[in-house]
């Protein structure tokens, strides 16, 4: 007893004696302190070490308090290494298209000259004693005028000192400050200007997301001000919004909608602006835009719901809150990746009459709502919500009716999150999207008519969630069992009724109490049968992994998380559970895990898993698995269940992919890699996501990425053309000549016909030998001293202008120009001259050295009469001035074999390129050599990006070459010609006439 | 929500006591700060390469460098300030290693130094600050040699406390401005350059080893400082109470000294704070509802609340210096006494 005392005095903690250390204890207390100074006392091992106590300890003190500061584990850092394979090369790839893009913007940004206007230097002061002045405030004691001091009082000017307490009083509080709206962009170069807008656009958000919406609204001005973009004016249309400035907004809209015309959140915010400045009709045109693109859009469908009332009843106006949803548009705007997010959230909403996190508050005699504390997993699935309101045909018909938007608001995944919403203001929950699954099951599975529950056991349930809430595992756990035992009971007596899924629910409600209280068996044996009712049930399938996973069976969890993921790529929990087991896997046995325990893992990867490994039980050692099938699971059942996983998956998968085509085509290349890369998580076996990523990532030059992924389709199939073709395009990008001329060779060879191959390939080669070549005359000229400078550049502005005019289509102008800038005219540069006599000969002595792979294009070279490198066109043709000059052009074209025309031409296809072709084209059309025009126009069409630049041509551009044609056919109908109308006709498809 | 991971990409030990590191803007390039053995200075710049670190650039310099920014440059030149163990401020070029300015700042050790209105960031005159052992914080304008523009020491007589940190903030318009300084008796100042006066001040209790604004371009909005005690305090600066001053909120972080606290440059409510036990941890501010409360016509700022978003242990030494890469999201590099750099990935901090 004494010594009990003493202990405890000694400890200093005075509250906790050793029976507090007991199992039982732990187990029944509910004091968060109290249980914070248990675990530190056990952690500090004074009265002994007991791991498992420790575990047990913290296990209650996470369910009482799962943001617990006791609760934080310190952890070593992961290394790259220790990551997944395909994880760590995306990083590595990600981070070396990173730097390579730097050193781009470096080359191009080092002319720029910066001429700030900077302020004057600040006048040198000393401040000594660095405290702050007390007596500032007060210290100004105006001597108070004694009341019988009638002599001052006379002096004392009223007005005066009221104007001093004016004075005094704003100083006080002058904390709103005057942000310049406008940003001078003088002196900037396009990099520093576009990064600035960029950083001004961030600081609009972030002030937004604080819920500052002036300084929000000044940060998007200013950044509007240096660049204007779509996104910043719709950002500060919102912030107008919401600082009630509905003219402004409408305005913002409006620019918004002039540079993107279907702009959607433009078109919602613009609508709500009209509708506040009651022009009702004007918004409801908007709004059914929106909803003929968008008809689940469900802001939408509120908004027109409320204009609707408005129009025949004017005056009346309504506040619509809209403040959650709109934060995350802003979101959305700077990441795309929550844009499926927002999507599924968005019309959530709707359906719930109050669309508060917290559960509770949620009236219970709502029968279109659960009232389990469990809305995660009662509300994930609308089978469950059916069954508990079958007269809600509200909510069931759109549920049925729309594929994409879940029925219902989902909250976060687990049930530990579920408590801590509560105090969360602004709920950030990541919505799981399985809602998008499950009802896509729903349409497939045939129609089970499904009871509701019936009243005794639907009270049971809610009893139990309470429990279950204020963390009463236990009692949850026995009403829940309660509850199952009378719904079998139930389902023996009533064969009619069907409460399939309603069971699985309550067995699934279960589990999550039994893997609350530590009780893993029973969990994994809950969760096998709400598998056994529901076999795609992400819920059971990550809480059987996790319960796994702390018994150590990380086989099997792996396996769990895997299916789980499989099942629905957005199940975060599934994801981090997978990583984290699969590191466990890797420490034990070592980094080669994946092959020492093939079968299973390969299978569980493909998209044919079978059914019966997710029933698979735990054995004793992971290595030795033994097979079990539940009892009552006949197999025909399983295949019907495996075949409609995998049609789940299918049609997402399809649907991903076809929004991932989409995202191409309208140039969003960023999101549309991510839909790609959700596609390769679900099936990973798929050729063309792989493909069509790594055009993505070739559009988003991120060259090292396209190759990666290139490789990996090429690996899952030898030969696929495209991957091929379009990792020696990402190769030639990134210097990798060789590399890049054998992707192309393979290509050719694979696909004899393929041009474009072709054309790349001879590219290639020239490209290739012209920058061979090019060093070699830096060296000579270096010997003899002659202007080494200029010709040093030379062969870097080269690359640096075709990657530049590789890069996009609108900035092809600067292309043009730079080049212009050395060569004055063709006629009057003797240099150039003289560098093409020195190209002649070295040519001849590469040639005779024999060069093999440049075979090709060394034979068709010579066949041209005056010698000339797509590179010295490109320059001769660049220098022409007027731009208008086509008897000019027309020399140089005479020069070039027709057959070398797109060689010459190059990647430098340009509306401008088309039409001055054109113009030549008439002119010998004009002299009746239709042939030569004819084949001209035809040999230009097999240009590199030709079909790009066409689709740019202008309107004016496009009559020209129209009459060119109209010109060309006019000439088949009445002179000969070894061409006919259909070619020309052909030919006119080509440039997009 | 899917939590960020703190992911060591890439590590290389060095031959020389690192203190600092910097991430050369627009570039994928940084440079340490540090000392060899011998007392000189180490300057060295390295480059990410497609798998590992390219050493670019080898500077020794005649004093041991203490500390090191790139705020005050513009984005053509990307001048290097150092601050080092004599007092001296140098700006280095750092294509050919030459000093393009230098002077003796302070008599004593140049413990911090911070800089505005270069690179974009901040409206205004390129200002560097420094803080050194001698208790001073002067303020430098690179235009200007051999004198401070501004200079807050304490006075004649008073005990000279030891400056550990210096930083900029309220630069949102060209004429306001101002700086925020920590001592070793935990004494936090925040001197206001346009008036020339001390703004506000406080004490955590213990020496404050890094004060930060959540960012220097705006209306001032959060300010954290560290402390040696494991634990660091967030003010929300918005809002000042004559009478209780800032609303803040103390955390305790790591079991050692809080060497430094840095903030996210894509996202101000993000920062890592880095440990004596070679410890990095993530947190995430979440503003309250209403971040103003208004009591008989004064107002009072409300503290919201601190996220612990992750943590890492990279060493076993104090984590002495850090920086995020302006230019992409999540990457960074520090620098820990156990004389080895390192390069950090920190992921999804998109989709907090």
């Amino acid at each position: 007893m004494t010594a009990q005392m003493f202990g405890v005095d000694d400890r200093g903690d005075k509250d906790v004696t050793l029976d507090m250390l007991d199992y039982k204890y732990i187990d029944e207390c509910n004091n968060v302190k109290e249980m914070e100074r248990i675990l530190k006392v056990l952690r500090s091992a004074k009265d002994g070490y007991y791991p498992h106590l420790i575990r047990h300890c913290e296990n209650k003190l996470t369910n009482l308090d799962p943001k617990n500061k006791y609760l934080r584990k310190e952890s070593p850092a992961i290394s790259s290494r220790d990551l997944p394979s395909e994880d760590r090369d995306q990083l590595t790839n990600g981070l070396s298209d990173w730097s390579k893009e730097m050193k781009n913007e470096l080359k191009s940004e080092v002319n720029g000259v910066h001429e700030n206007n900077l302020p004057p230097i600040r006048s040198s002061k000393t401040m000594k004693g660095n405290r702050v002045k007390k007596g500032d405030v007060g210290s100004k004691k105006t001597e108070r005028i004694r009341s019988a001091d009638y002599k001052s009082w006379d002096k004392y000017d009223v007005d005066e000192e009221c104007k001093k307490v004016d004075e005094q009083n704003p100083v006080v509080h002058e904390t709103k400050t005057s942000i310049p709206h406008k940003v001078s962009a003088e002196g900037m170069t396009d990099e520093e200007r576009e990064m600035r807008a960029g950083r001004e656009k961030d600081k609009g958000n972030e002030a937004f997301k604080a819920g500052d919406f002036e300084e929000a609204l000044a940060y998007y001005s200013r950044s509007i001000s240096l660049i204007r973009t779509a996104a910043s004016i719709n950002n500060r249309a919102l912030a107008y919004l919401r600082l009630e400035r509905w003219e402004d907004a409408r305005m913002d809209c409006d620019q918004v909608l002039m540079m993107e015309e279907d702009n959607l959140k433009a078109k919602l915010r613009r609508a709500s602006s009209l509708k506040e400045m009651k022009m009702y009709q004007d918004a409801k045109l908007d709004l059914d835009f929106v909803l003929e693109k968008e008809p689940n859009n469900a802001r939408a469908k509120k908004l027109l719901a409320e204009v609707e009332e408005k129009i025949p009843k004017r005056g009346h106006r309504m506040e619509i809150s809209e403040v959650e949803e709109d934060e995350d548009e802003i979101n959305e705007e700077t990441s795309p990746a929550r844009e499926q997010i927002q999507q599924f959230q968005e019309p959530a909403s709707t359906q719930e009459p109050t669309p508060t996190e917290d559960s509770a508050s949620i009236p219970k005699s709502t029968p279109a709502q659960n009232p389990t504390p469990y809305q995660d997993s009662a509300t994930q699935d609308p089978r469950s919500t059916e069954s508990s309101s079958p007269a809600d045909p509200a909510s069931s018909s759109t549920a049925t009716s729309s594929p994409e938007p879940p029925p219902q608001k989902e909250f976060s995944s687990t049930a530990t999150n579920l408590s801590s919403n509560d105090q969360t203001t602004l709920p950030r929950c990541e919505p799981l999207t399985q809602g998008n699954i499950e009802v896509d099951a729903q349409e497939i599975e045939p129609e089970i008519p499904q009871s509701p529950l019936p009243m005794k056991i639907e009270a049971i349930k809610t009893s139990a969630g309470e429990f279950y809430r204020s963390g009463q595992y236990g009692e949850a756990s026995g009403k829940y069992t309660q509850a199952i035992t009378q719904l079998k009971m139930r389902m023996k007596k009533e064969s009619d009724c069907n409460y399939s899924h309603a069971l699985a629910v309550l067995f699934n409600n279960r589990a999550a109490c039994m893997l609350k209280s530590g009780n893993d068996k029973s969990c994994i044996q809950d969760c096998d049968s709400v598998l056994e009712l529901k076999p795609a049930d992400v819920k059971a399938l990550v809480r059987r992994g996790s319960a796994y996973e702390h018994m150590e069976k990380y086989v099997q969890a792996y396996n769990d998380f895997r299916q789980a993921q499989v099942a629905d790529w957005s199940a975060s929990q599934a994801q981090d559970g997978a990583n984290r087991v699969a590191k466990h896997l890797r420490d034990l046995h070592g980094p080669g895990w994946k092959d020492k325990l093939s079968g299973e893992f390969q299978k569980e990867l493909q998209p044919d898993v079978t059914r019966e490994q997710s029933n698979k039980v735990p054995a004793s050692k992971p290595k030795k698995k033994t097979e079990k099938k539940l009892p009552s699971t006949t197999s025909v059942k399983a295949e019907e269940m495996e075949a409609k996983r995998q049609k789940i998956r299918q049609d997402l998968f399809t649907k991903l992919k076809s929004e991932g085509n989409e995202m191409v085509r309208s140039g969003k290349y960023n999101e549309a890699v991510e839909r790609y890369t959700k596609c390769i998580n679900i099936c990973p076996e798929e050729v063309a996501s792989y493909t069509n990523r790594a055009l993505c990532f070739l559009k988003l030059k991120k060259d090292l990425s396209a190759v990666h992924d290139c490789t990996e389709a090429i690996k899952l199939d030898e030969g696929n053309v495209k991957a091929h073709f379009r990792r020696g395009q990402a190769r030639r990008n990134l210097g990798m000549m060789t590399d890049a001329e054998k992707d192309f060779v393979k290509v050719i060879e694979l696909d004899p016909k393929n041009r474009s191959a072709k054309n790349d390939l001879d590219a290639l080669r020239t490209e290739i030998k012209s920058t061979t070549k090019r060093k070699i005359e830096i060296e000579e000229v270096s010997e003899d001293e002659e202007e080494p400078e200029e010709s040093g550049k030379e062969p870097d502005a080269f690359v640096s202008s075709q990657v530049k005019a590789e890069e996009d289509v609108a900035r092809d102008e600067s292309w043009i120009q730079a080049p212009r800038d050395e060569l004055p005219s063709p006629c009057e540069d003797d240099d150039s001259g003289s560098s093409e006599v020195k190209n002649e000969q070295l040519d001849t002595e590469e040639g005779g050295k024999g060069k093999p792979q440049n075979e090709e294009s060394t034979l068709v070279l010579p066949e041209v009469p005056e010698k000339m490198t797509p590179y010295e066109f490109g320059n001769l043709w660049n220098s022409i001035q007027p731009k208008t000059h086509v008897a000019a052009y027309k020399i140089i074209l005479d020069k070039v074999s027709l057959d070398q025309i797109p060689v010459m031409v190059s990647n430098k296809t340009t509306d401008h390129v088309i039409v001055t072709f054109a113009h030549i084209a008439q002119s010998h059309i004009d002299s009746s050599e239709f042939d030569r025009a004819f084949l001209i126009l035809q040999h230009l069409a097999r240009a590199q990006r030709f079909d790009m630049a066409a689709m740019f041509l202008g309107q004016s551009d496009k009559n020209i070459v129209g009459e060119v044609f109209a010109s060309l056919a006019n000439s088949v109908e009445s002179k000969k010609v070894s061409f006919d109308i259909s070619d020309v006709n052909r030919l006119r498809a080509c440039y997009k006439i | 929500m899917e939590k960020p991971q703190i992911i060591s990409h890439m590590e290389k030990s060095v031959n020389y006591t690192l203190y600092d590191c910097k991430w050369i803007p627009r570039s994928a390039k940084f440079v340490t700060i540090g000392s060899h053995p011998r007392g000189t200075g180490a300057l060295h710049v390295y480059e990410i390469s497609h798998r590992d670190l390219i050493q670019l650039k080898v500077y020794e310099t005649p004093t041991s460098l203490k500390c090191g920014t790139f705020a005050a440059s513009s984005l053509q030149s990307r001048h290097l300030a150092t601050g080092d163990f004599k007092g001296q401020l140098y700006v280095w070029d750092l294509e050919n290693g030459k000093p393009v300015y230098q002077c003796d700042a302070h008599p004593e050790i140049i413990n911090a130094i911070d800089g505005v209105g270069g690179m974009g960031v901040g409206e205004g005159a390129p200002e560097l600050v420094t803080g050194s052992r001698d208790g001073a914080v002067k303020v430098w304008d690179v235009r200007q040699r051999d004198a401070p523009v501004a200079c807050m020491e304490p006075e004649d007589g008073e005990d000279r406390r030891d400056c550990w940190t210096v930083a900029f903030g309220d630069a949102y318009n060209s004429e306001e401005r101002c700086v925020c300084a920590g001592y070793d008796n935990g004494d936090v100042k925040m001197f206001d350059l346009r008036n020339m006066s001390v703004k506000w001040e406080t004490n955590i209790k213990n020496g404050v080893c890094s004060v930060e604004f959540d960012r220097k371009d705006i209306s001032m909005n959060k300010l954290v400082a560290s402390s040696l005690e494991g634990k660091f305090r967030v003010f929300d600066v918005r809002t000042h109470n004559s009478k209780t001053g800032f609303a803040s909120l103390e955390e305790k972080a790591h079991k050692s000294t809080v060497w430094l606290v840095k903030h996210l440059p894509q996202n101000r409510d993000i920062f890592m704070t880095t440990g004596g036990s070679g410890s990095l941890s993530l947190w995430k501010y979440d503003y309250p509802v209403k971040r103003v409360k208004v009591e008989d016509g004064v107002k009072t700022g409300v503290a919201g609340s601190l996220q612990y978003l992750q943590n890492a242990t990279l060493s076993t030494q104090p984590v002495c210096g850090m920086d995020w890469s302006p230019d992409k999201l999540g990457l960074a590099v520090c620098v820990a006494f156990d004389q080895a750099l390192r390069v950090i990935i920190v992921t999804k901090l998109n989709r907090i």
